[in-house]
């Protein structure tokens, strides 16, 4: 019973895929409905298998020593699993309202059900290859999101998505195999599986961590292998707001937490000396994602070219190799999380209701979308590092760590970086809220207005096309004064929000339960 | 809960509360606030007697990890009683100069908001609390700045906000390094270890005040001052200058004082630098056409003095005590006369919506309560016998010769010269103010409009008026409680106070004649035009070398360009050499195909293959045709044609299949390589 309780929660959105993808089952009315219920359960099967069952590891299928499916719970599962489960949740009541208007939604749900069973995997993992075959699994199961729409764009850019996470895939097998050879087990132990230094090649070592960093880099948008990252902007903005923030990109900020501090473990690391090399990778990583931010005009690619820059800090934190870094790290993975998916659901919001994409359309919108703006610019403030948001605490302990690893030019980087954030996100709010639409408008609003016009007179002659859609959103923009979405897509933006503050007055919360994986890793 | 929470958290209810009223009724939410800000005002003036002879301290546990850590002495109080004055009355100024204003609602939301983070500055102990609050007053008030929403505010908008945040984060370092070496956040603990730490102290001290410099805009950093002062609103320009100035300087005089435990080195550059502010802040001012921009500059010069003080403090060290007091006193006859300066301003601005002199003199004539007050105002800036600015000065004027009587450096004497000249420089351009606007004739303006200028507006600067006159009349009340406090923490006691002296008074006569021939010879003569129907101010520093646009822009305009070039090459860079790499592949295997068409080509698909066979026969049959076709023959020939284009898309589209995934191959061999070779590269 204890095993099967364990194995549950990778279980049931499997089953619940299953189900969803048969039309004779699940009817096209219920599918939602379906989607929330399999979420939910899972929600409450994750909480007990987390918290309330004895058995935390379990050897599923051990071939031999490599090939062993094995799954284990320790305090880092429970903070991603954690984590994943609850802004899924968040997501697929966005998704609710988002996917209403796009084609496919069947397949959509499939999909984005699925890929949350391979996310807990990821989680679950108790050793290397389970963990890597999830990883795996996970650009499969991702790869019909990002293509979604099917445009000539979106094949393209999950192309590129594919053939990035498999060269990543096979730097890692290269990896692994390495530290096969010389440890003869990848099972994740706290502090690491190398009990005496001296027994083993420390070139091979060196390599291998290399190897696997640079593989699991580029899920992490590690530059020069992030180029992926921005393209998959195409997706439906509910899924680019969970590969940004947590199922793709944290799922590799996962996997380089787990052999950094769970298979070499810090002081291997620190003893081979192999961060100088991979630090100069993060940190133009860091200041290029922000810059190269700066230069776009489309709301989702500055976002996405954001997310690039504070992996970055995430990736500073682990290579810090010191407790407060590697709290700072994972609470940076936890808020920019939050964040960046408030942020995404936003501007998502935003393109949904008004049909806009580009920040020199938005000026004057903040009037029209106040809740939306605002919650943007919460996250926008949190980003940056403003205290009081969670963003800040995780730069403070970033900071910390980066003065106990005796690097002020880290934090120089930290701080460079997050003026550009302040450069880059700043504006759109300034735009949305105290630019004057009529200046930059007038001509739009002209338009707009004949277009109401036109509308209310031949109200029927318009075919229901997305064109008219449009039309129907800026006549409604006139007509009634707010254009914030629908409950469905507000509720997560304003909880997110709530969090975002939450966790900035009040953050000892979690970094109370982190206390466990400091235990584990150092 | 305790006093304190209450001041902090009040004004951040009422922003809420305020803002929920107001989208009902605007009137309502007006007197809201006019009686929220004078219950808050009532709240820190019934603190007094817990903190008249010691400082409370409170602590709420948990919040933001360090807990918000809250303590009052009397600097503290003497900040948060002008803070909170000031909201009173600007709040009450507020609700008649906005009726023809947009955006009421959100205008007085940032506003209890910038008061609650302005409240929570200068209560902090806890130094990320001070962070916290300091950058949450910079970004609330940034709504203030640009109310207007014209092109100018967003400019100024955009220079306040951008060096608010760099200056936040520069700070933020400071405090990571003050952090890393102390070990704790509370400022008073900090303080007992900083003083041990070698010369990592001054980095760190510099850095934390690098945000309070950019607030106090001290030389070279204040760029952002007189476009934001005129950008924002009269009320917002009042409480910047009166009282978001003064956090500034409270940060710079908490960081020398209870950091840095009054060190010689930093209190001589600050020294330095308020001598800079008040001569190029005085300077500008004179030269300036617009009242706002006169007035911005004149805060400018003016915290030239009050950093003055703050650097005397640091001079004298333990004797300091006059000059903390002096400072601090400054710092509350700034706010009273700044603010009635800006709230005269206002009026005139609300009638007229013209600031520049030129356009507006004579403007005052025949008003007389509102000149009496401005007059006030203006008496009070220029130190004169009588007026709150006289006893502040006095006693920093005091401060200097005894540091010059313990020191004997002539540096002293020279600097006591430059801050009487100072003193004339401040005259002369308010001189310049006052005589334009109420006594120069000018036949447009003959009294009207006095039906404008409503009880709602005069009322509070009435109150600024009676504070400036009794502050200057009666100094000892004032001075004695900030004596105590100076002597509380620690300096020796202060033995002889005596602001009426006829040396004092002689003093400011100097100034004051200095300011008159500087206002006679200078300005008169040489920054003014005749013409036939009068005459015109003109502005000779326009073309002047601007720290901003000349300076900063510049280089961060070739630093941005550089950084995105060089970024934006390694961004592309993997994809280029991928590109390049599969178009050579494509290349080869191009050509490849192409000669192969008349050859046997062995891994076309079964069906091509049997067709070229064919073809080739079909071609040798052909050669033999003569050229003189029959109609059976042209038809075949049009077969042929169709085949061979039937097999060469067959070949084109096998030739596709085969490269889309060769190439992968050859990519991805090629990725895997190349990280092999860097990664071994590198491990050796």
């Amino acid at each position: 019973m204890e095993k099967i309780i364990m194995l549950l929660p990778l279980g049931v959105p499997i089953v619940g895929t299953l189900l969803i993808a048969d039309k004779k089952i699940i009817k096209d009315e219920y599918v939602t409905k379906f989607v929330s219920i399999v979420l939910f359960a899972n929600f409450l099967l994750v909480l007990t298998s987390l918290f309330g069952n004895p058995l935390l590891q379990l050897h599923v299928l051990g071939v031999n020593d490599f090939l062993d499916v094995y799954f284990k719970i320790d305090q880092m599962t429970r903070v991603f699993a954690l984590m994943a489960s609850i802004l899924w949740i968040l997501t697929a009541f966005y998704a609710f309202e988002y996917m209403k208007h796009e084609q496919r939604t069947r397949q959509f749900y499939t999909f984005f059900t699925l890929t949350l069973a391979v996310i807990l995997g990821v989680a679950y993992s108790g050793n290397l290859f389970t963990l890597y075959a999830y990883y795996e699994l996970l650009t499969l199961c991702t790869l019909p999101l990002v293509i979604h729409t099917g445009t000539e764009e979106a094949l393209s850019s999950g192309k590129k998505y594919m053939i990035y996470s498999f060269a990543g895939a096979s730097l890692v097998i290269l990896g692994m195999m390495i530290l096969y050879s010389i440890t003869g087990t990848m099972t994740f132990m706290p502090r690491g599986i190398f009990n005496d230094l001296s027994n083993y090649d420390q070139d091979l070592i060196r390599f291998s961590y290399i190897a696997m960093f640079l593989g699991f880099g580029v899920k992490a948008a590690l530059v020069p292998f992030h180029s992926w990252l921005p393209n998959a902007m195409v997706a439906p903005t509910p899924v680019s707001a969970l590969l940004h923030a947590v199922a793709v990109v944290k799922s590799g900020v996962f996997s380089l937490i787990r052999i950094t501090y769970f298979v070499f473990g810090a002081s291997v690391i620190k003893a081979v000396n192999v961060t100088q090399y991979l630090i100069p990778f993060v940190v133009i990583t860091v200041v290029m994602g922000s810059l190269l931010a700066l230069h776009q005009d489309h709301l989702k690619k500055r976002l996405a070219y954001s997310t690039i820059s504070q992996l970055g800090y995430i990736l500073l934190g682990i290579l810090m190799l010191n407790p407060n870094g590697l709290v700072g790290a994972i609470l940076h993975m936890i808020n920019h999380a939050v964040i960046k998916i408030t942020l995404f659901f936003s501007v998502g919001a935003i393109s949904h209701m008004t049909h806009k994409k580009y920040i020199h359309q938005i000026s004057g919108l903040g009037k029209k979308m106040p809740i939306t703006f605002i919650c943007f610019t919460i996250a926008s403030v949190s980003l940056v590092g403003i205290p009081p948001t969670n963003g800040f605490v995780s730069k403070w302990f970033l900071g910390v760590g980066a003065l106990n690893a005796d690097n002020l030019f880290y934090i120089f980087i930290l701080l460079l970086s997050a003026f550009f954030t302040a450069g880059y996100l700043f504006p759109i709010s300034v735009t949305a809220f105290f630019v004057n639409g009529k200046q930059n408008a007038k001509q739009q609003n002209a338009k707009a207005h004949e277009i109401v016009v036109e509308a209310s007179l031949e109200k029927e002659a318009i075919e229901t096309s997305d064109h008219s859609e449009q039309m129907d959103h800026t006549g409604a923009s006139i007509a009634s004064e707010t254009l914030d979405p629908s409950p469905f897509m507000l509720v997560p933006i304003v909880i997110l929000t709530v969090i975002i503050v939450g966790l900035g007055i009040f953050p000892n919360v979690v970094i109370n339960f982190l206390g466990g994986v400091i235990a584990d890793a150092f | 809960m305790n006093t304190l929470v209450y001041i902090l958290i009040l004004p951040l209810l009422g922003a809420f509360i305020g803002y929920y009223i107001g989208r009902k009724n605007e009137m309502k939410r007006d007197l809201f606030n006019v009686v929220f800000t004078a219950v808050e005002l009532l709240l820190v003036i019934t603190l007094f007697p817990a903190i008249k002879d010691q400082a409370i301290e409170y602590m709420v546990p948990n919040i933001m990890g360090t807990g918000l850590h809250l303590k009052v002495d009397m600097l503290r109080y003497a900040m948060l009683f002008i803070s909170a004055l000031a909201w009173f009355l600007t709040t009450m100024y507020s609700t008649q100069y906005l009726i023809k204003k947009k955006n009421r609602n959100r205008y007085y939301f940032f506003f209890m908001l910038t008061y609650a983070m302005t409240m929570g500055v200068f209560m902090s102990e806890n130094i990320i609390n001070l962070f916290t609050f300091f950058e949450g007053m910079s970004l609330t008030s940034y709504a203030l700045v640009i109310h207007d929403e014209d092109k100018y505010s967003h400019e100024a908008g955009k220079s306040y906000l951008a060096m608010a945040i760099a200056g936040g984060l520069v700070m933020l370092f400071g405090i990571f390094l003050a952090f890393d070496y102390t070990g704790t956040l509370d400022i008073g603990d900090m303080g007992k270890i900083m003083p041990t730490l070698g010369d990592i102290r001054y980095v760190i001290a510099l850095l934390v005040m690098f945000g309070f410099m950019i607030k106090a805009s001290v030389f070279p950093l204040h760029t952002w001052l007189p476009k934001a002062y005129t950008a924002a609103p009269t009320p917002s320009s009042a409480l910047l200058s009166g009282i978001l100035l003064k956090t500034g300087l409270f940060g710079i005089i908490i960081v020398l004082v209870e950091l840095m435990n009054f060190d010689i080195a930093i209190a001589l550059l600050l020294y330095c630098l308020g001598i800079i502010n008040i001569f190029l802040g005085g300077i500008l001012a004179i030269m300036q056409r617009n009242v706002k921009r006169i007035i911005a500059y004149s805060s400018m010069s003016q915290t030239g003095f009050m950093l003055m003080g703050i650097g005397l403090v640091g001079i004298l060290g333990k004797e300091g005590g006059l000059a903390l007091s002096a400072t601090i006193l400054y710092m509350i006859n700034h706010a009273f006369f700044k603010i009635l300066l800006f709230m005269g301003t206002g009026i005139i601005y609300m009638i007229l919506g013209e600031l520049s002199i030129n356009k507006i003199s004579g403007f005052g004539r025949k008003k007389y309560k509102l000149g009496i007050f401005f007059l006030i105002g203006v008496l009070g800036l220029c130190a004169f016998p009588g007026f709150n600015g006289f006893v502040s000065k006095t006693l920093l004027h005091e401060a200097i010769l005894e540091a010059h009587h313990s020191t004997h450096h002539i540096f002293f004497t020279v600097t006591e010269y430059l801050f009487i000249l100072g003193g004339g420089l401040t005259v002369a351009y308010m001189l310049k103010l006052f005589v334009a606007i109420f006594v120069e004739n000018n036949p447009e303006f003959y009294g009207q409009y006095n039906e404008q200028v409503h009880k709602r507006a005069l009322v509070p600067m009435g109150i600024l008026a009676a504070l400036i006159l009794c502050i200057g009349l009666f100094p000892n009340a004032i001075l004695e409680p900030l004596i105590n406090y100076a002597e509380y923490i620690g300096f020796e006691p202060i033995l002889h106070v005596k602001v009426y002296s006829s040396e004092s008074i002689l003093y400011s006569m100097i100034s004051l004649l200095i300011g008159i021939l500087i206002y006679q010879l200078i300005i008169r003569r040489k920054l003014y035009v005749k013409h036939e129907t009068g005459g015109a101010y003109f502005n000779p520093s326009l073309g002047w070398f601007n720290i901003e646009t000349d300076l900063f822009d510049p280089i961060l305009k070739i630093l941005y360009k550089l950084f995105s070039i060089v970024f934006s090459l390694i961004d592309n860079w993997l994809l280029f050499t991928a590109k390049l790499l599969a178009d050579g592949f494509k290349r080869i295997s191009d050509v490849d195909i192409v000669t192969s068409i008349n050859r046997e080509v062995k891994w076309v698909p079964k069906e091509a293959s049997l067709m070229i066979k064919g073809i080739n026969a079909k071609a040798e049959d052909l050669k033999n045709i003569d050229p003189k076709m029959k109609m059976e023959e042209a038809l075949e020939l049009e077969m042929f044609k169709e085949q061979s284009s039937k097999l060469k898309e067959l070949i084109v589209r096998g030739h596709f299949k085969m490269t889309s995934i060769s190439n992968s191959i050859f990519l991805f061999g090629i990725v895997v390589v190349f990280c092999f070779l860097f990664v071994y590269v590198i491990g050796n």
